[in-house]
């Protein structure tokens, strides 16, 4: 018990000091996970708009394909990028491995096929007719396709959170594709794994207090998207 | 000039055809109404006239022009406008949805304000222009979705089905709104409906849709007074009856033609009466039931067991009782036969 207390003490004095390596971890984690969301969402969102509203041979699967994706380990994620960046693997020639790139690549990959998915979902959860009066509007494609997102922005804003939330979290990419090399790809996750092997609690308690602030201002926006849209 | 004509128009539904519709022409400015039962194709036709469902086979023009593929196709689609059975408004405020549509159809900023606050006002909603979809009723909500079809300026418009998720007095508020729109608009008007009534109010002439085909087409009161197949009998509220079911009444009062398989009476000429049964021509029935429908009520007579319909005024419905008995008369020119599917006789 006294064990946590005063690691509970010294998280609080490094959080409320204003410590420099942790203010510079908690922006890289942020920079980290905040790049590759926007990447995850570049892809995934007209990826998630386009299977659900197009039709052809082969969607199905890609609908599956993306749902089974939203349940893979981030280890697994992490080992596929480390064999396909390590310097003999396909692409070592390019020297990503433990460099900011090869987290935020790993975290593309765990962060994109949860946004396709969530995505695929919100599309396909609007009312049928309101694509047929869109259509019936006479818009074009374009128009059509960023009408309906707008009308399913509630539940993409949920895949934005989701995605960040998945990727902002995560040890196990981090730490394999990364390496966890301090000021260039140590981050809140990797950092409290590294202080927890040194018995420096109290300085992985600050780590992960900070994350879990991040998780709840996440679950925070959600509630409030949540509560917003059963008022409609 | 016709505003839409179809040819040799076909729809599946896997391998089912669900519409086939071997020609059809629209004038301009004429307000044509599709009727029938459910799933009799009304809104599948609606949906390959606005463009909006691509049928298998044939072909069809707008304003005499070949319907074009593509791009082209939805410039052509701007050229009508369509209103459904939901409302079917956009996650935004009111004025914004008006605003989205004429973007789409690339209206000036200054002509799209003018055309936002002229058709609200023209709706009687301009104190809703801020509100979102989801604090508008139903009734309130279908005159933003027809404020929203009327403020492009289309061509042809397309009702489908319009009033059928509104009470009673919203319906004939709103009904009498549109008609007098449609008037002043003198817009070419496609209106699905189930609707006799409302068929009435709106069209110039009405379809009935029977099993993806047009049964009959035509007024409705020429429809009404010989109908073309049982199934537009039935659906106008006929009473048919099959030819091994023909009351002996029936036979020895009227001339059946010898191929005739069943027979329609049109309410409307089933009268009741109060005189005695001892002329030839009238008859009596038990009362088996009394029923009140679009603006009018209907006497179900139990007659040698066969169930005719008597249509009588709304204000006397309650001069009945169920299980009395009431006298009739039939009119020989309500009855109309049928052979094969096909009239006989009149």
């Amino acid at each position: 018990m006294n064990l946590l207390l005063e690691a509970v003490q010294e998280a609080w004095s490094l959080i409320s000091s204003g410590d420099r390596e942790i203010f510079d971890i908690t922006f890289r984690t942020l920079l980290f996970a905040g790049t590759s969301t926007i990447i995850s969402l570049i892809i995934g969102l007209p990826l998630g708009i386009g299977l659900a509203l197009m039709h052809f041979p082969g969607r199905s699967w890609l609908v599956s394909l993306s749902n089974a994706g939203t349940g893979m380990p981030p280890v697994v994620a992490g080992l596929v990028v480390s064999i396909l960046l390590w310097r003999s693997g396909p692409l070592g020639s390019l020297g990503l491995i433990y460099s900011p790139l090869a987290i935020i690549i790993a975290q593309v990959v765990i962060a994109t096929p949860l946004i396709i998915a969530i995505t695929v979902a919100a599309v396909m959860s609007l009312n049928p007719i309101i694509h047929l009066q869109i259509r019936a509007m006479g818009a074009n494609q374009i128009q059509y396709i960023f009408l309906i997102a707008r009308e399913a922005r509630l539940p993409l804003l949920v895949a934005v959170m989701a995605g960040f939330g998945a990727v902002v979290s995560e040890v196990g990419a981090s730490l394999m594709v990364g390496g966890n090399l301090s000021g260039e790809t140590r981050v809140l996750t990797t950092a409290a794994v590294l202080e927890v092997s040194k018995g420096r609690f109290g300085t992985a308690l600050a780590y992960g207090l900070i994350l879990i602030f991040f998780v709840i201002i996440i679950a925070a926006i959600l509630t409030s998207l949540q509560q917003r849209s059963q008022r409609k | 000039m016709n505003a839409l004509t179809f040819e040799n128009i076909s729809v599946y539904r896997g391998k089912r055809q669900v519409l086939s519709i071997p020609h059809l022409e629209i004038a301009v400015g004429e307000r044509l109404a599709l009727l029938g039962p459910n799933g009799s194709g009304k809104s599948t036709l609606l949906l390959v006239g606005a463009l909006l469902l691509d049928s298998a086979e044939g072909s069809m023009t707008l304003f005499d022009q070949p319907i074009s593929k593509g791009k082209l196709k939805i410039l052509q689609r701007r050229n009508f406008a369509t209103v459904l059975q939901e409302p079917a408004l956009l996650d935004m405020t009111v004025e914004r949805n008006i605003d989205t549509v004429l973007k789409i159809h690339r209206i000036s900023h200054l002509e799209r304000q003018n055309r936002i606050q002229d058709w609200l006002s023209r709706l009687g909603i301009q104190h809703l222009a801020k509100a979102m979809p989801h604090q508008l009723s139903g009734g309130e909500a279908q005159r933003v979705a027809i404020a929203r079809a009327f403020s492009t300026q289309p061509r042809i418009l397309f009702l489908d089905e319009p009033f059928s998720s509104l009470d009673p007095r919203t319906r004939a508020e709103l009904s009498g709104d549109l008609r007098g729109l449609l008037d002043s608009e003198a817009v070419t008007t496609l209106l699905v409906t189930h609707d006799l009534n409302e068929s009435a109010l709106f069209s110039d002439r009405v379809a009935i849709m029977d099993d993806g085909k047009i049964a009959a087409i035509g007024s409705l009161n020429q429809i009404d007074r010989c109908p073309s197949t049982p199934a537009v009998s039935d659906f106008l509220g006929h009473t048919l009856i099959e030819h091994n079911e023909i009351p002996e009444f029936f036979l020895k009062t009227f001339s059946f033609p010898d191929s005739s398989e069943c027979i329609s009476v049109n309410p409307e000429g089933i009268k009741i009466v109060a005189g005695s049964t001892e002329s030839t021509s009238v008859n009596s029935a038990t009362i088996h039931s009394i029923q009140a429908l679009n603006g009018s009520a209907r006497l179900i007579l139990n007659f040698e067991g066969i169930l005719l319909v008597s249509k009588i005024p709304l204000e006397d419905l309650t001069n009945y009782e169920i299980g009395s008995i009431v006298n009739f008369i039939i009119d020989p020119n309500s009855i109309t036969f049928f052979g094969q599917n096909k009239t006989l006789a009149h």
